[in-house]
């Protein structure tokens, strides 16, 4: 009982002060971490090494190997060099090179990191929205929504993704076939929308829209070899993590592969690319899987579980609405990470309600009878975050580039294209759900 | 040795006021890369740098990402300076707590400098510019005395 008490004090004045961010959060974890460790509540070697209740190394590496991955394609100028040559496409015309920018980026954002994709295309943003003197502000907050947007496809995409994958045994397969769909459809929509929203906004001079023309698109690949090379070994990582699914290689192996692959052919110093992993975000991580951990051995999440099967009274439709909803707006007003490893034991809580006992851990996670739960929760923590500015990563990244550049971007600003998107794609994910697995079942 | 045995007056002060454009022209005049910025008093309020002002001509977009230095033509720099050239300097004021008292050692000097990656710094006392100490003198003095 003492233990219960004490880690979930641990987790929750971690989180306020997460919430506050007073501290950094990295150091909040690793702090809360610490004391789990210290009230024995998990020892060492649970937290080290127990697949239970410690550390994920799953996420851990192919965080690792998805970063150094990026770190060395982003030194070859390809984004930048489809940013312009879309612009371009466009015939500089600015509501269809919004959209082209916005698809790009949901694309890309399926396969990279959220932040990096915005690091990567606001520069370019700000280079056209000044070409055609128009304010970059609506390009950078639609290119945000569609990197959140795009990010929510694939295991790799965003890291609620890569915590739900990991725990539920879900490979990248599965993430294609249960959610990239989805997103299709909320894509559309966005564009529509965005489309409506902004037919009256621009207004720009033919000259202008020449200057685009002009630019030289292809002056921004740097390094054609490393080009190659990188386009070659991500399409390998992209076929390891299909094919990787059929023979039990997790997705962390084939990015550790991959990344290993880069380092090797570019020939380049790996201090570099080692330097550009987030280790902020890695550490954090680890200290939040052990917190966790500790709530999940202390009997917390049991009773969390418990709570919830007596609310929706073990009704799966009901309790994957709640989740899908409570999700997305915990991950518009907070980090969606420490949420989504808060609730991802729950899930695994409530479909050991549901198996008989002595049920594997793999026959619990992949019930089929509990799987719309975990698509609930990777839906709502991920498209949850583009309901405020500090929804997520990408928004905060965002709003201090647009800064930098002179352009502040407020709460309310954000709020107004942010909110409504949000309210738009969680209720058509909700449909999806209802439809797919539990009108139609398939 | 200390700083006031190789102290320099033979240095550039101008007024917070001054544009770049004119700050550009006593540049031009002097072939120096630094001035010290002081107030009517006299009184130090910090640097300015040649290459802080070469660095605002550069777009933004090409300052956040370099790849993009070859995407675009000269004009778009030319219209960042056009804006620039008529800013105030006091928007490019740098180090305004560097500087070197008459009695620190030669070592601190040297240290500053290099540190600062600076060609000179200022030596402040009672809070007014009295000279400066750069890397000519300082070259100097260790040329004689070894």
């Amino acid at each position: 009982m003492l233990n219960l008490v004490v880690s979930t004090a641990i987790f929750v004045v971690a989180y306020i002060i997460i919430v506050t961010e007073r501290i950094h959060k990295t150091v909040v974890v690793l702090v809360g971490a610490g004391l789990i460790l210290l009230f024995n509540i998990l020892t060492q070697n649970e937290a080290f090494f127990s697949d239970v209740y410690g550390i994920d190394y799953n996420v851990i590496f192919l965080l690792i190997g998805m970063m150094i991955i990026v770190s060395i394609m982003k030194r070859t100028g390809i984004f930048q060099f489809l940013t312009i040559w879309s612009a371009q496409k466009a015939k500089g015309d600015p509501l269809k090179i919004l959209i082209a920018l916005s698809l790009i980026t949901a694309v890309l954002s399926a396969f990279l990191d959220n932040v990096t994709m915005i690091i990567l295309i606001a520069p370019v943003t700000f280079l056209i929205a000044d070409r055609l003197r128009l304010d970059p502000v609506p390009f950078l907050i639609t290119e945000v929504i569609a990197s959140n947007i795009g990010g929510t496809a694939t295991i790799i995409g965003d890291p609620p993704n890569i915590m739900v994958g990991s725990k539920a045994l879900l490979g990248f397969n599965d993430f294609i076939i249960n959610l990239a769909p989805l997103i299709i459809v909320i894509l559309a929509v966005f564009i529509i929308v965005i489309r409506y929203a902004f037919r009256k906004s621009f207004k720009v001079e033919e000259d202008l829209k020449k200057e685009i023309m002009s630019l030289k698109a292809s002056e921004s690949i740097e390094n054609p070899k490393l080009l190659t090379i990188s386009l070659i070994i991500l399409g390998l990582v992209m076929v390891g993590f299909v094919v990787g699914n059929f023979f039990d290689y997790k997705p962390a192996t084939i990015a550790i592969i991959g990344a290993g692959l880069l380092l090797l052919f570019s020939r380049d110093e790996p201090t570099k690319a080692l330097l550009d992993i987030e280790w902020n975000t890695i550490f954090f991580f680890i200290g939040l899987f052990i917190i966790v951990g500790g709530m999940v051995k202390s009997g917390v999440i049991k009773m969390l579980a418990d709570g919830v099967i007596n609310l929706t009274g073990g009704n799966i439709l009901i309790t994957s609405v709640i989740v899908l909803w409570i999700s997305a707006i915990f991950s518009a007003l907070i980090d969606n990470v420490p949420y989504t490893a808060a609730m991802i034991p729950l899930v695994i809580e409530i479909g050991r309600h549901i198996m008989p006992a002595g049920a594997s851990y793999a026959e619990i996670v992949q019930n089929p009878t509990i799987m719309p739960l975990w698509w609930a929760l990777a839906l709502g923590a991920c498209l949850g975050g583009n309901g405020t500015i500090i929804g997520a990563s990408a928004n905060v990244i965002m709003v201090g580039i647009s800064e930098r550049a002179g352009y502040k971007i407020t709460f309310m600003r954000f709020l107004k294209y942010g909110l409504p998107i949000t309210g738009i794609s969680v209720f058509i994910s909700m449909i999806y759900l209802l439809l797919r697995y539990f009108v139609f079942k398939f | 040795m200390k700083v006031k045995d190789l102290i320099s007056t033979r240095y550039i002060s101008i007024l917070p006021d001054m544009t770049v454009s004119e700050l550009m022209r006593k540049y031009q005049e002097t072939h120096k890369n630094l001035c010290h910025v002081i107030d009517r008093e006299g009184l130090f309020l910090g640097y300015v740098k040649l290459i802080d002002i070469v660095k605002s001509s550069i777009p933004i977009y090409v300052e956040m990402d370099e790849s993009l230095a070859g995407v675009v033509n000269e004009s778009s720099m030319l219209e960042v300076w056009q804006k620039v050239r008529n800013l105030p300097v006091s928007k490019f004021i740098t180090n305004k707590n560097e500087f070197l008292d008459k009695d620190d050692s030669l070592i601190k000097a040297t240290i500053m400098l290099i540190s600062h990656n600076q060609e000179s710094v200022a030596v402040v006392s009672e809070k007014k510019l009295i000279g400066e100490v750069n890397l000519q003198s300082i070259l100097e003095l260790i040329n004689k005395l070894f």
